[in-house]
């Protein structure tokens, strides 16, 4: 997940980065002379006007596009570096990112050094040492995988942070983690679920990542659109069926599609769950079922005798999904 | 015949057949399930590694650590169920002692992984995973979680970076008569040892092989060198499925490596890659069928 720009300047400063003055503000404080920055998490601020003088006008349009609006001193920039730690995925180390040219896009930085964390000793500038050292340390303990500074800003004789950039690594759970989520999303995590809100009208349960995505690909290709899905994850058990039933059926959806492939999963736990939420709950949208794998015959026969039909084919099911959601 | 080259040695790898033996550390709820499913299969399980318990589990001996174990057997691989806080303890451990690793293990800080990696570097020595569904060459041994009954001996070399969507294929394939040389989850974390390109290499030399199945998903871009490497080095048919074609932007997938940030990882620039290098792509997962008949 991405920190916010100020979350990530807080851990700078802790780390003894230095990062300019400034405050978050909620509502409109008009302060001219300094600047105002929308706490989003998109890149090119700058161009969409979410970087400007902390005039009335200028906030009051930020606040439209969120909830947060950092308010810092202006520098006096003398020159821009850009400089980040992160993974290369292809040599499975921490590597340093450098550039004289601070301050833009990174896909558009030239020149760009890119050197082991292991060799910072070979880093030509031995300014930049200190700070470096510091962000692997912040890496190290809040399990990172990119510390950016764009631009590391040279004013007034000093190296400071203007702005930050922070991805934390998603297999750890920290507490910013859950913050970014939706209420439902969290009441998901917390049972174990992995659960992601999406805007159209049909729910899906399945397990694995890649079965739930490809899920969704075959429900958009028959013309579809999902409402949200739900991953179980290996092995779940009855009591986690009923909970994911009651997190995607929130959301009002127009079906609800629920695509099982059991190895590690049993199907039959899945039915029972399935069936157990139905009997206690009015669920009035039609449920399409597709299921094959482990113990797939007993869940079968479970759904059969209440009147629950089973597709063995993913396409299929997903097709009959769309259908009904159309009704 | 199925091997592994070393990159720089000249020493040839088995990389899975029926001789290869195995350890299994983590012998929890999964770890010991497996364990009995894997033997079913037909693998070579030598030897369990627990802290807590001893004695005999599903017939194979218990030890305290890997290097007691391999004082009375001889292993290839061993196989990690340990859980995340403990994995690159465990890892390190066998990789150590000179073992390859299948690590089943969803979870792992990338920051524990990459040492995990760098250890395996130095000694030469092989990761599949971390998060994989594991190895298997059916009807002759298999190293992980996989539905043992879908599979069937065959031509068709499948590597894919989700355990549950090779199943899905898998079962297409086999339900229409088109069996598998070898099936490998290479794992859906942001950091992996074994990749498409290693696989890659290893199909194309691998005389059972006759054509080859990817199936990749957003996030990254292994499937982007993936269709670099085609390109000059695979003169077999491959044929490719990529899942996440309708998923947003930065909503993390399940796995934590199926995230698309900025414009990187997108399913369009891997799709757009692949095509270049001559693979076909199923539009859907049964066109993979269709593609291979």
């Amino acid at each position: 997940m991405k920190l916010k720009e100020y979350q990530g300047k807080e851990l700078f400063r802790k780390y003894g980065i230095a990062v300019p003055e400034g405050k978050v503000i909620t509502g409109v404080q008009e302060e001219p002379s300094k600047i105002a920055k929308a706490q989003t998490l998109s890149g090119k601020r700058g161009k969409s006007g979410l970087i400007a003088p902390a005039t009335r006008e200028n906030i009051e349009m930020m606040l439209k596009h969120c909830s947060e609006v950092l308010v810092e001193e202006r520098l006096a920039i003398e020159k821009e570096y850009y400089l980040a730690l992160t993974i290369d995925k292809e040599e499975k180390e921490i590597i340093i990112l450098f550039s004289e040219e601070g301050g833009i896009e990174v896909e558009s930085v030239k020149n760009i050094l890119k050197l082991p964390y292991k060799r910072l000793n070979e880093f030509p500038d031995k300014k930049f040492a200190e700070i470096i050292e510091s962000m692997h340390r912040l890496m190290a303990d809040y399990n990172a995988l990119l510390v950016e500074i764009n631009p590391l800003a040279f004013a007034g004789n000093r190296l400071i942070a203007a702005d930050s950039k922070i991805i934390l690594d998603d297999n750890v759970k920290h507490p910013e983690y859950k913050q970014a989520l939706t209420s439902l999303e969290q009441e998901a995590e917390n049972s174990g679920l992995s659960y992601v809100e999406l805007d159209g009208s049909i729910a899906i349960i399945g397990n694995g990542a890649g079965l739930v995505m490809a899920t969704l690909d075959v429900i958009s290709h028959f013309g579809g659109k999902t409402a949200n899905f739900l991953d179980l994850g290996g092995g779940a058990s009855t009591e986690k069926m009923e909970k994911a039933m009651d997190i995607v059926l929130k959301k009002s959806p127009a079906s609800l599609f629920i695509n099982i492939f059991g190895g590690i999963t049993r199907c039959d736990k899945i039915a029972e769950g399935l069936v157990n939420y139905k009997a206690r709950n009015n669920v009035r949208i039609p449920i399409i079922v597709r299921m094959i794998g482990t113990n797939e015959d007993a869940a079968k026969q479970l759904l059969a005798k209440n009147g629950i039909e089973v597709y063995d084919s993913m396409e299929e099911g997903a097709r009959k999904a769309v259908e009904n959601a159309d009704k | 015949m199925i091997q592994w080259r070393r990159e720089q040695g000249k020493l040839l790898k088995m990389l899975i057949n029926k001789n290869t033996k195995v350890i299994v550390q983590g012998v929890g709820e999964q770890g010991s399930f497996h364990l009995k499913l894997m033997k079913e299969y037909g693998t070579k399980v030598v030897a369990a590694i627990s802290t807590s318990k001893e004695g005999i589990i599903e017939g194979v001996p218990l030890y305290p650590s890997v290097a007691d174990a391999l004082k009375e057997h001889k292993a290839d691989f061993s196989i990690l169920f340990v859980p995340a806080k403990f994995a690159k303890k465990a890892a390190l451990e066998s990789l150590n002692n000179g073992l390859n690793l299948v690590i089943i293990t969803e979870g792992i800080p990338v920051l524990d992984t990459i040492e995990i990696m760098q250890s395996a570097k130095e000694k030469g020595l092989l990761v599949i995973g971390p998060n994989t569904s594991g190895i298997i060459a059916p009807e002759q041994s298999k190293i992980g979680i996989m539905p043992s009954h879908i599979f069937k001996k065959g031509h068709t070399a499948v590597i894919s970076r989700s355990g549950t969507l090779a199943y899905e294929i898998v079962n297409q394939l086999t339900q229409n008569g088109m069996g598998q040389s070898i099936v490998i989850g290479i794992g859906g974390d942001p950091v992996i040892g074994f990749d498409f390109i290693q696989g890659l290499k290893l199909a194309e030399n691998d005389a059972e092989t006759e054509s080859i199945v990817l199936i990749g998903e957003i996030g990254g871009n292994l499937e982007e060198k993936a269709a670099d490497y085609i390109k000059n080095n695979v003169s077999k048919k491959v044929v490719a499925y990529i899942a996440g074609r309708v998923t947003p932007k930065d909503k993390k997938m399940g796995h934590a490596g199926a995230i698309i940030e900025g414009n990187t990882g997108t399913a369009d620039s891997k799709i757009f890659a692949l095509k270049q290098a001559g693979v076909k792509i199923a539009e859907l997962p049964s066109g993979i069928i269709e593609f291979l008949k």
